[in-house]
């Protein structure tokens, strides 16, 4: 079903919608926070929540696109659960993920600190410097927390060169925020 | 966890929708198509500016130096052109009447776009010049917007009113030709003040042991304490604002002091923000949830005393929301030739610049092929006029969204005039000369 008619459910207060949004990307939603909490049981009671996230959220707002919009309610409530039970954090690729950008961003040298809003628009930027492979490579590692085989099995890369490429690209982002003076 | 991780995955979670639907689309065209058939080198943002190169490859003739970035927005001023002189047209909408921003004059080129406003508040306001809009924000309307940009105000020329001030932006432009359409949206004008130190009647420990308990007001903004949380070292602090205010969103303005050895705590950088209905809450509710950090260990809790205040901190004085639209398309200048095909040698590769232009604004090289801009090859170019001095600039990398072609560029700190660049050296040999 086109996402422009699960939206019209929604507006229509149809729980088919939920059913239509499961049956399209309950897959994907599953996979984000699977990755995340590295627990099937959680990570499905994440992405039920997620769906009510959604309806309790359409109306008033019409996501263009909603998968992005799904996908980022999935990792919002996987990444608020993961906060808060330490016991999740053991073998989430998430973990995994975030201990490699420990040294991306430059230490403590500046006064002023940015935000995180400024910080993505930092991002975004240095991801536009990217080529399209490293782009979508560093997405689906720091983004979707893929672990290295998925990311390799997907460029058709073994694991070691999609590591050696990732650690390139965040040796890049050192410099990205180091040239533009980012500090947190 | 290493909380500038945590703050860099955050950032990430937020980056920008196109993006995700380009990591989400590629999985599905991966599967589709493992072995694509290559693009051709060319690009279509390549093959744009080839054809925009194709039809203007003259230089300027006017020379006027040196300029200042307020020089080139000069009516007396003509390092711009003629044609660059056209009005610019632009709209704006705003929720109140108390702000009025229009656009003066734009310059740009292929990669960089160069803006001058007017801020005008009511007649007898003043607007400090050191203030800032707490949110600003430039892009084109269903367009990915790549690039950085940057605004800021340049100080108030005599006989001003106080009521007005002049704003800059520059952005890194790249692949747009023009700015018509382009957005700009500022929110809450802000200033800084100095606030007292005020203690808060908090008693933090009391909250972890009875998380439900009421909220805590703060002194400042209508924000409040709705709950805390200890685990593994780490004081987690709830806090409720409502959404118009930016200012509390750090923990710089508040701070605990260890009764017991008079030690100022801060929080961390980082926090967490969600709105009400991700937290699945009245999506009317007008506010913002959020969450910040403190490393403590849970027996120094009921000691600790919590303060607000005591430093200077940006506080909106005028909120409101603003957009301005350019309607118009002003002109855009073109750049110069200034060596094609030129063969450089770096790290034992050689690597072919394909052409090297520029233009009142910038500089840029452009290879046909992938170069790794870490390896210290921005700082291999130099650019110099004919007194052998280096030209101040700011050398960046971009890649091509589509293929392998890239380009090294420079934004000039100061417009030039093409004419004024006599030589320009890799690593020391001359790649160009005039």
């Amino acid at each position: 079903m086109d996402d422009r008619e699960i939206i019209a459910l929604f507006y229509e207060r149809s729980e088919q919608a939920i059913a239509e949004l499961s049956k399209k990307y309950g897959d994907l939603c599953f996979k984000i926070a699977d990755n995340i909490l590295n627990d099937a049981r959680d990570a499905e009671e994440c992405v039920n929540d997620a769906y009510l996230g959604v309806w309790n959220s359409i109306p008033p707002q019409n996501p263009d696109p909603l998968r992005t919009y799904l996908c980022r309610i999935v990792r919002n409530l996987a990444l608020k659960k993961l906060r808060t039970n330490t016991a999740l954090k053991r073998g989430s690729q998430f973990e995994v993920s975030l201990s490699e950008l420990e040294n991306c961003i430059p230490s403590n040298t500046f006064d002023e600190h940015l935000s995180t809003k400024e910080l993505t628009e930092q991002i975004n930027a240095f991801l536009s410097t990217l080529r399209r492979d490293d782009r979508v490579m560093f997405l689906k590692r720091y983004w979707f927390s893929e672990s290295l085989s998925e990311i390799a099995d997907a460029f058709g890369i073994t694991e070691h060169n999609a590591s050696v490429r990732l650690s390139r690209i965040r040796k890049k982002l050192h410099q990205y925020l180091k040239c533009k003076e980012v500090s947190l | 966890m290493d909380y500038r991780a945590d703050a860099l995955s955050s950032a990430i979670g937020n980056i920008d929708t196109a993006y995700l639907e380009e990591a989400l689309d590629f999985e599905v065209k991966a599967n589709r198509t493992r072995r694509t058939i290559r693009f051709p080198k060319l690009s279509a943002a390549c093959l744009i500016l080839l054809l925009i190169f194709g039809f203007s490859a003259t230089a300027f003739a006017i020379s006027r130096i040196p300029l200042s970035w307020r020089d080139i927005f000069s009516p007396n001023q003509t390092v711009i052109g003629d044609a660059d002189e056209a009005p610019i047209v632009s709209e704006q909408r705003t929720d109140v009447e108390t702000l009025k921003i229009d656009v003066v004059k734009t310059i740009s080129d292929e990669r960089v776009l160069y803006l001058l406003y007017s801020v005008k508040a009511n007649d007898g306001a003043v607007l400090n010049s050191e203030g800032r809009f707490a949110s600003f924000d430039l892009y084109f309307p269903d367009k990915m917007m790549s690039g950085v940009y940057q605004q800021y105000f340049l100080p108030r020329k005599a006989g001003v009113p106080e009521n007005e001030l002049e704003g800059v932006i520059y952005a890194d432009w790249q692949t747009y030709a023009n700015a018509k359409d382009l957005v700009m949206t500022f929110s809450n004008w802000q200033e800084e003040r100095l606030f007292d130190d005020v203690k808060v009647d908090f008693k933090v420990a009391e909250m972890v042991e009875n998380p439900s308990g009421e909220e805590t007001p703060l002194p400042y903004g209508g924000i409040s304490i709705c709950n805390a949380h200890w685990e593994d070292g780490v004081l987690q602090l709830m806090m409720k604002g409502p959404s118009a205010v930016d200012d509390w969103s750090t923990g710089q303005n508040w701070y605990f002091i260890d009764t017991r050895t008079d030690t100022v705590i801060y929080p961390e950088q980082r926090a967490d923000y969600h709105t009400p209905e991700e937290l699945g809450q009245d999506a009317g509710d007008d506010c913002l949830y959020f969450w910040n950090y403190v490393s403590v260990d849970k027996e120094d809790l009921p000691y600790l005393e919590m303060h607000w205040g005591g430093k200077s901190v940006f506080t909106t004085v005028l909120a409101g929301e603003w957009e301005v639209t350019i309607n118009e398309t002003p002109v855009t200048v073109q750049s110069e030739l200034l060596a094609e095909n030129v063969l450089l040698s770096y790290s034992g590769e050689e690597l072919l610049a394909e052409k090297i232009e520029c233009s009142k604004l910038s500089m840029a090289v452009y290879f046909a092929d992938y170069v790794d801009s870490t390896t210290g090859i921005l700082g291999a170019l130099k650019i110099f006029d004919a007194n052998g001095e280096a030209i101040p600039c700011d050398w960046g990398f971009t890649a091509d969204q589509a293929d392998d072609s890239c380009m090294l560029w420079a934004r000039f700190r100061e417009p030039i005039e093409p004419e004024s660049i006599c030589r320009v050296t890799f690593n020391g040999e001359a790649i160009f000369t005039r």
